[in-house]
């Protein structure tokens, strides 16, 4: 199965790492979306079909924590999953990103191994 | 609000572990040893701040000497070819990023912090605060926690 995922960070430069290692870590990805932050995330949602969205919490207009909110309110993307890849590595952060519906959380800096594993786990889950 | 309960020396030893923790998993470089902050006065430095906000405040900064800077911002994101300004300053900016957060999440794990847009920032010196020096392959690296509040 080949996937489409978004990647959600306000960093161009965490966009790139993320897009490469998990193209690296033998993942099929059809394509790769990319938005700045969860406005431009929900807008590209609006036209776009994703597997997966890979996403930020601290960034401008609108964080992950909001953005995570708005999915779920909106009865076709709430079923997309949701790994969080963020610096703040607090278990208050992780806690409140679980409790809004993400089924997996990273911390950075993180090993391409460890990204890999939690985003197959994800994917098992969310397609079993 | 709460009081940061770890001596400046404690906090030392947390910005080494967190440094060297970013510095080995993302950017496939690591701490050969320590250094006096003087040593920096003799580079050009790029750097980022970041505000910290919520149960502690404070100011976190990065500053890496010019060279050191852009070795890493090529192997961080896997180039052959010398990165420019705009994608250096990227990298150095997500490297304070994932050191302050690194730091935080150890100092106070069980907080929310909300941290500032990273800001470009050459001066390696706050005024009060933890600082640490460490010497790279590839040039210097300093690291700095200021709590205000």
């Amino acid at each position: 199965m080949s996937y489409r995922v978004l990647i959600v960070d306000d960093s161009h430069a965490m966009q790139e790492i993320i897009r490469r290692i998990v193209t690296i870590s033998g993942l099929e990805v059809s394509e790769f979306l990319k938005a700045l932050n969860g406005n431009a995330a929900l807008e590209l949602l609006e036209t776009n079909t994703v597997d997966l969205i890979l996403t930020d919490v601290n960034m401008p207009e609108c964080g992950g924590e909001e953005m995570m909110r708005r999915l779920k309110m909106n009865s076709r993307l709430r079923h997309i999953p949701v790994i969080v890849v963020s610096t703040d590595a607090t278990r208050a952060r992780v806690e409140q990103m679980k409790q809004l519906g993400a089924q997996g959380y990273i911390s950075k800096p993180f090993t391409p191994e460890k990204l890999r594993s939690v985003i197959r786990q994800v994917l098992e889950t969310s397609h079993a | 609000m709460l009081e940061i309960g770890l001596s400046e020396q404690l906090l030392g030893c947390v910005l080494r572990e967190c440094a060297e923790e970013v510095l080995g998993t993302m950017l496939f470089s690591e701490i050969l040893g320590e250094r006096s902050g003087d040593d920096l006065r003799a580079h050009n430095l790029l750097g980022a701040t970041l505000s910290i906000s919520g149960p502690l405040s404070g100011i976190f900064r990065t500053v890496v000497s010019e060279p050191a800077a852009t070795a890493l911002a090529a192997d961080f994101l896997g180039l052959d070819e010398t990165p420019g300004p705009t994608r250096v300053q990227q990298v150095i900016n997500e490297l304070a990023n994932m050191i302050c957060g690194s730091a935080l999440s150890r100092i106070e794990p069980e907080a929310l912090f909300t941290l500032g847009d990273p800001e470009p920032a050459s001066d390696p010196f706050p005024p009060n605060g933890v600082f640490q020096c460490f010497e790279l392959t590839e040039g210097l690296l300093a690291v700095s926690i200021e709590f205000t509040s």
